[in-house]
């Protein structure tokens, strides 16, 4: 083993030429490996010479064909974890968007049909923040997680909310119109029908149906986004890719 | 044994670069001369490829990072080693052996001597 501690000019040519070529791989890899393998080099280099006297042009051949080689299978490696974390927070955001949307679905169905009942109906409207918060929170930490970042989290969360409301407002809708009748007889639809001052029943039924639609579209995004930012802070901290 | 099976067959770079950790841990220059000289030269393992697998091996945790050390044979630089994971040696005798069934089979059907 030779010690290195003087650097002729050459040496430092070819680390500087080394370096260069470094450059070409992607950022994080670089990040976490130049200076090793920079140092590698080096260490190698010193050997060759020391054992050869000069270092020859076949020498330069085989680092540049397998830093070539090295270099496009990391790029190529970067390129499609990219792809994949892109591509993270919309599988969180569409499957829990799902189940907040199906969660919707259960919550208008029994609000709209089921016999009156105070408890039920004290549980129905508890539940439902519970599960927005479940959602989007889960969606945005595992979004993040994945992806490593704070922004994938709020996107899932974000994508969450504006699924889930998809769904959510077309159940409304669709339970609204489909089961008219039963709603005009709801207790409760009764008692707000006459404290609206409205005429109608069936216009109230209606436009009640769109206010909840205008509310939930709102606060779903703007939950969604918040919870998701929140969820994707504790899912960045425990990223490995942080 | 299940983990060790689904990582085998080994790809040459990882077989070598474990190869040349089960006696210790090294640093990158190490195991490069060492995966040289267990292969008898056949195997010319380049910075890229070395640390391309390193990064892999780190993340199926094959290997890890013993920390920035000093060389006392080299200059006056910290250098990073890596050593074998429980797993990596698992991996690794799972190689082994699978290799030497390989042998048992070329000396049980004298496969050597017919193709010779």
């Amino acid at each position: 083993m030779k010690n290195h501690s003087t650097k002729p000019a050459s040496a430092t040519r070819a680390e500087r030429f080394y370096s260069f070529l470094l450059r070409f791989y992607p950022v994080a890899y670089r990040q976490a490996y130049a200076p090793l393998m920079l140092q590698t080099f080096r260490d190698y280099y010193n050997d060759v010479q020391a054992e050869q006297g000069q270092v020859s042009i076949g020498f330069w051949l085989a680092v540049g064909a397998d830093e070539l080689k090295s270099i496009l299978r990391e790029q190529l490696a970067s390129l499609k974890e990219g792809v994949m974390m892109k591509d993270s927070w919309k599988k969180q955001g569409i499957l829990f968007g799902i189940m907040l949307g199906a969660a919707q679905i259960v919550y208008h169905l029994i609000n709209n049909l089921a016999n009156p009942n105070l408890t039920l109906n004290n549980i129905l409207n508890d539940s439902i923040p519970v599960s927005v918060l479940l959602c989007c929170g889960l969606a945005g930490y595992f979004g993040a997680k994945k992806a490593g970042t704070i922004q994938a989290g709020t996107y899932a969360g974000l994508l969450t909310g504006f699924i889930s409301n998809i769904i959510g407002v077309s159940a409304l809708f669709l339970i609204t119109f489909m089961f008219m009748d039963t709603i005009r007889h709801n207790t409760f639809m009764i008692q707000d029908f006459q404290r609206s001052g409205l005429k109608s029943m069936d216009q109230f039924i209606v436009e009640d149906a769109m206010g909840g639609a205008a509310v939930a579209t709102c606060v779903s995004l703007v939950l969604g986004g918040v919870l998701g930012m929140i969820g994707g802070l504790v899912g960045k901290k425990l990223s490995p890719s942080k | 044994m299940k983990i060790s099976t689904t990582l085998t067959p080994l790809t040459p770079a990882v077989f070598y670069i474990l190869l040349a950790l089960a006696n210790g841990e090294k640093h990158g220059y190490e195991i490069m001369k060492q995966v040289k000289q267990d292969s008898k030269g056949q195997v010319k393992m380049g910075n890229g490829t070395l640390y391309g697998s390193i990064k892999r091996m780190l993340a199926d945790q094959l290997i890890e990072a013993a920390g920035d050390k000093l060389d006392p044979q080299l200059d006056h630089k910290t250098r990073r080693y890596y050593r074998l994971t429980p797993l990596g040696q698992r991996a690794l005798q799972a190689e082994m052996q699978r290799y030497q069934e390989v042998v048992g089979l070329i000396q049980t059907r004298s496969l050597l001597a017919n193709l010779a």
